[in-house]
């Protein structure tokens, strides 16, 4: 619960610019670990937190007593109600947030908003009411792991091509891996916030989250174990996929079996994240700002309109373009087509596959992403984990 | 097939290739407008941020024959931390309901 200034009995809000806790009364400021909290329960393994819950999504979001919700930090929606005091487990550590509120909206303006196809409605929405930091859960495990892969690859052999296959089995011991503690948000988005840089970390101390939303780990110890299997066979295979003959192309793991052993107690941590909730079109957005490093995760809607402008016009000068070399070998005016111009043709031709498909993958990819970045995509319950 | 045929198919050809050629090229200016304008925060976290050791190879088979993936996943398909013990969170067991813990 809150702590109170000790000069005025204002309440003190964590300032990340100053590591401080400030009253916004007085203008008294204290450091966090010598600020008594007179209603801190006596039982370290508990603090208390106020909970709300939002009529639309489901969320739970839980505040200090120094922040009032007013809207849903997750979807947007303002239905939100005071639903009950609750007692939480204290996490063991704390990154505490070092980027204020005005640099994660000037991250945001520079990535985002001063470009050309973002929306202007977006960009007026971008002010500090819309913009909230909540502490998101993490666990950090050191585990073993073992991996045993069954890989396939192309050689080329002469003028034809040959399928490969590659048998792989080993192991590994990760430290400090972190794994999201929280259900509601989804792991590819929050695989995207890191890395969270353990050198900042603390010691829990709930006067942190002064002037902050936090959420609280839901994950079983099964869910734990899934999360961290995924993760750990992510950074595996990339590496495994590494040490086949570089000479084979398309290499990829066609089956895979792995295990993992979690060491003893992992770490339950509270990593910052300025959340930057708006609508558009009648869609929810979330856009994330990593509130220790600075970066920015999420994809913003476009103009589409520009879009498709910039797509015909590229479409109608390449089709030209080389429209005039075949109509000059149709029409026989061939002399008037230099060496240089057949080059730049001959590079479109070969190369136009090439672009179709790194163009069609990339853009399945960011279609992706802007599915998440929408709320209800990036905050369903059942999250999907990656098998 | 006559000439007029011939000539036919020739256009319908150059016709396909430009326009394949010019729709390639607009998808891939479009991809990389908005990479670079839309979509921010693809990271991609390696093995040595978080192990020092990185991978201790056990079997390494190249140009494998198909009995091998048999033998591969019959000698490590077994988890062999299955009779490990640990001492978990409790805050870990409250969210299992129970304290059973089952195989992911």
């Amino acid at each position: 619960m809150a702590v109170l200034c000790k000069n005025c009995a204002g309440k003190l809000i964590f300032n990340p610019a100053s590591q401080k806790l400030e009253c916004n009364t007085c203008g008294s400021s204290y450091r966090p670990q010598d600020v008594e909290d007179i209603y801190a329960s006596s039982d370290t393994k508990f603090y208390d937190t106020r909970v709300y819950t939002c009529g639309h999504c489901g969320a739970e979001v839980i505040t200090s007593d120094t922040e009032s919700s007013t809207f849903c930090v997750y979807c947007g929606n303002p239905a939100i109600v005071f639903n009950r005091i609750s007692r939480e487990y204290r996490p063991d550590g704390i990154i505490p947030f070092k980027i204020t509120k005005q640099q994660a909206i000037d991250n945001i303006r520079t990535k985002f908003l001063k470009n050309p196809i973002i929306p202007k409605e977006i960009k007026n929405k971008l002010t500090p009411e819309n913009l909230r930091g909540i502490y998101i859960p993490y666990w950090l495990i050191n585990a073993d792991f073992t991996e045993a892969d069954w890989i396939k690859g192309t050689v080329k052999r002469g003028k034809s091509s040959e399928t490969r296959y590659y048998s792989r089995a080993g192991e590994m011991t990760c430290k400090n891996v972190p794994i999201d503690g929280s259900r509601i948000l989804n792991d590819d988005t929050s695989r995207k916030l890191e890395p969270f840089y353990l050198e900042d970390s603390t010691e829990f101390d709930e006067d942190y989250l002064n002037g902050f939303y936090s959420n609280i780990s839901d994950l079983s110890y099964y869910d734990l174990r899934r999360s961290a299997a995924g993760r750990c066979h992510a950074l595996y295979a990339e590496d495994v996929v590494n040490s086949v003959d570089r000479s084979a192309r398309d290499v990829k793991i066609v089956d895979s079996v792995y295990h993992i052993d979690i060491h003893d107690d992992p770490i339950y941590m509270m990593m910052p994240v300025w959340f930057f909730t708006f609508k558009h079109d009648g869609k929810p957005y979330t856009i994330l700002v990593n509130g220790q490093t600075g970066k920015v995760v999420g994809t913003m809607p476009w103009q589409n309109k520009r879009i498709w402008a910039v797509a015909i016009t590229v479409f109608l000068i390449i089709l030209a373009f080389i429209g005039f070399f075949f109509g000059g070998i149709a029409f026989g005016f061939r002399k008037h087509i230099n060496t240089f111009y057949m080059h730049v043709i001959a590079g479109l031709l070969a190369t136009s596959m090439l672009c179709f498909t790194t163009g069609t993958v990339g853009l399945k990819r960011i279609f992706k992403n802007l599915r998440l970045t929408q709320s209800e995509a990036i905050f369903r319950f059942v999250k999907k984990r990656q098998e | 097939m006559s000439n007029s045929d011939s000539a036919l198919l020739v256009i319908l050809v150059y016709s396909g290739m430009m326009i394949f050629t010019a729709l390639s090229y607009a998808v891939f200016v479009t991809y990389l407008i908005l990479r670079k304008y839309s979509d921010f925060g693809d990271s991609s976290c390696k093995l040595d941020e978080y192990s020092q050791r990185g991978i201790g190879y056990y079997r390494t088979v190249d140009d494998a024959p198909a009995m091998e993936k048999r033998f591969l996943f019959t000698e490590y398909g077994e988890n062999p931390y299955e009779n490990n013990t640990h001492s978990i969170p409790e805050v870990l067991l409250k969210n299992s309901g129970d304290n059973t813990i089952e195989e992911p």
